[in-house]
Parts: structure tokens; sequence; C-alpha cells
């Protein structure tokens, strides 16, 4: 792994150590999922609206439905990182 | 995080947009800068609005526009009435224009500077991060943060929420992973994750995306990392855990903490890919600001993405350089 060659490995402080087996004490290892994960209900906004992603496609689409586009555009992705 | 919640996710927006529209999200990053047929298109529909992206200038907002091009409506605000009025506004105009008669020629993007598509082969794992924080009864557990605010008007940009991402893992890293796997299976000796593979996800995925777009860690930046792979016994799956330390040359932002989870690879693909990260960060980025003071706890979740879907497709936030993303331990 020569990326890491010239890393020390585990160089916590004494501080920091104790910071971190707290935190990653296993009762909150195994709770890490269900309290990141988002619930259904946080996003509606992803999942009750059919976005597309695609440009082109939307196009076709709203030609056919004889709509128009609504685009959410923002710098990083609306529905990624932003 | 507040459009989402309370633009999008807002019932009567939502109604209007299901019934009346085509939806459609992108990011800015990529859409002004195409040199192609759909960068172009997007520039002439913008060039009617107010972003007209001077000196390269985002471009990001709220559009309404018809398949050939025209611009209906255009606003960049977080109420929800406001959104309401200014797509009503664009269907009374859109309702008035001749339909078009036409196929609409192709606008296939030929731009391959910007163009970005899940690795063929390899796999898309959707990446959560959530800030969390400390109950209140002194057992050291954790809960989600109580967000102060319940509508657009006391909101503050928190960053309470769920961010999500996506870490993109390519073919050959994973035919490397399982034959780690089964040259160790039987000694349960550990080995390690492909360091391509393992930088891009410590330097790109664990990063505070949960307040806007994050800065991204060095390599440098990677003080101390001994995450291992371990066979489990079942054939195909492997364990993974250990520490990670990252941190800025300044100490201004850092992140310590802990992994574990499991990976099921099978005739060269994921079939699970389920990793817990949890631990410490410190500092912000510069649209990453509004972090609590001090050292706050932090989880990260991966999770594979079973099925393609729009959504999934979307390419990481660390992939805008894609050979730096994939070529992360050089």
């Amino acid at each position: 792994m020569h990326f890491l060659r010239f890393v020390p490995l585990v160089v916590y402080c004494v501080s920091s150590l104790s910071s971190a087996a707290e935190l990653t004490m296993a009762a909150n290892m195994s709770s890490v999922r269900e309290l990141v994960i988002p619930s259904d209900d946080e996003i509606t906004w992803l999942k009750d609206i059919p976005w597309e992603t695609n440009l082109d496609v939307a196009r076709a689409k709203a030609q056919a439905a004889g709509r128009p586009i609504f685009l959410w555009e923002m710098d990083g992705h609306p529905l990624g990182c932003t | 995080m507040a459009d989402r919640e309370f633009v999008f996710g807002n019932e009567e927006v939502q109604k209007l947009i299901n019934e009346r529209f085509i939806p459609l999200a992108m990011d800015d990053f990529y859409l002004r800068r195409q040199e192609d047929a759909v960068g172009d298109f997007f520039r002439k529909v913008a060039d009617q609005g107010p972003r007209k992206g001077e000196g390269g200038a985002t471009r990001q907002g709220r559009y309404v526009f018809t398949a050939d091009g025209v611009l209906l409506g255009y606003n960049y605000n977080r109420s929800p009435e406001r959104i309401i009025a200014m797509l009503n506004e664009a269907l009374t105009k859109f309702e008035k224009r001749v339909p078009l008669e036409n196929a609409l020629p192709s606008e296939a993007t030929s731009d391959e500077q910007y163009a970005r598509v899940p690795p063929e082969g390899g796999a898309v794992v959707r990446v959560f991060t959530r800030v969390l924080e400390f109950r209140d009864d002194g057992s050291g557990g954790l809960q989600r943060c109580k967000t102060d605010g319940e509508d657009a008007e006391s909101y503050r940009h928190n960053g309470f929420g769920a961010a999500v991402d996506h870490l993109w893992i390519q073919k050959d890293e994973i035919g490397a992973l399982e034959k780690s796997l089964t040259k160790h299976a039987q000694s349960g000796e550990a080995f390690e994750i492909p360091a391509p593979l393992l930088a891009r996800i410590l330097r790109f995925h664990l990063a505070d995306n949960t307040r806007g777009e994050p800065p991204h860690w060095d390599k440098s930046e990677i003080r101390a990392i001994d995450w291992k792979c371990t066979p489990s016994g079942k054939s195909g799956h492997l364990g993974v855990a250990g520490n990670v330390h990252l941190e800025t040359a300044d100490g201004s932002r850092g992140f310590e903490g802990k992994a574990l989870g499991q990976i099921s690879i099978q005739n060269g693909k994921i079939e699970v890919f389920d990793v817990d990260v949890l631990g410490g960060f410190w500092g912000e980025g510069r649209y990453t600001q509004g972090a609590r003071p001090g050292r706050n706890p932090i989880g990260f979740v991966f999770s594979l993405v079973p099925a393609p879907s729009p959504s999934s497709s979307i390419p990481p936030q660390g992939a805008r350089w894609l050979q730096g993303y994939y070529q992360a331990d050089r």
C-alpha cells in the first residue's frame, strides 16, 4: 500500500483516543445504520417525485406528454451531494 | 437540505410537479460547462433568465422551460408558496403556446470531459452521512440531532438531515478483493482493501457533506489507517474493521473514527456492501460553514445500490476530476 508508506499507523493522542473510544463503543456502532439512513418520511422529495436526471430523456418525455420541464439545478447534484 | 425538506417535501409542490411537469434534477457544475449539444441547449434556456453565467458563474436555480427551449419561469427561493406561484405562472404561459409538432433533434452528450457514467461491471454504493449527538441520559449512546425550525422561515441550515453520495467501485477492484478473499479463505488471514478503493473511500467519502459541498481530503491528510478485511468463514463473505484518522495540516478540520462492516462477493459481483463508519468530526469548509463547535459525532453508512435507477446513476461528488477519483492513492 505505497500511498500509505509514510503514514505512521495509529497515532491517536490520549485525548482523542478517549473520545473515539467513547463514540465507537459497540452499542453505538450497532445503531449507526438505524440513526443515519433516512426514513421514508425524510425523503419524500426523492421518492415521491419521479425525477429524471437526463436532459434528453426529459425533453422527449415533455414533448410526448405535452408538458413543460421543471428543472432543479444546483452546484452539486440536488439528488446527491449538494 | 432546506430545499428538499420544505420545497420538494411539500405535498402541494409535489402534486403540481407530478401532475403538470416533467421533473428533472441536474448538477450545474457539469451542465454549465459541457461543450456539447446538451450544454448548449441548457445555456440557451438559462440565458433567457437572470442567471447568465458571467465569467463561468453558477446558474443554479429552478427553471421551467419547454422541450424546445423556451424559458417559462425561474426562481431561486425556498418558499413553497413562491415556487407554486412560479409554476402556475409558467403553466399559464405554456398553455398559450402552440404545441410542438416535429420530433426533437437528438442532443446526445458528447463532451467526454464531463460525461460521467457508473463503472461498467463495477458497483454503485450509496453513502449516507448524518451528524449525531450524545443522548442526554449520560449513557454515551447516540441519537439524531433535534432540528430547530419547522418551516422555511425558522429553519437554520444546520445540516441535521442525512446527506447522500455515491461510491463507485471498478470491476478490477472487485476482482482483486475476490482474489484476496479466495487466497486467504483457508488461513483466515487478514488482507487489505485495494489501495485505490481504500484511498477513494477515505478521501472522498468520509467528508462532512451535511451542509453542502465539502472539501475532500488530500492524500497527505490521511494520518492513520488500519482497515483490514477478514474472511468470515462463509464463502464469498468478508468482514471489514479498523480505525481511521484524517486531519488537515493545521488541525482545523479532521475526523477520527472506526469502521465495521461486511462485504459479500459472488462471481465477480458485489452482493452486499454494508460498511458503517462512526467517529468524531471537527471543522468545516468554504461551502459547509455552520458546523457545531468542537468535535462531534458523525456517522457514515455505505450500502450497495441493488438496482440502477436515475438517481443511483448520479456521479460521486468527488468524481468531478474522474481520474483523481479513481486513482485516489496516487
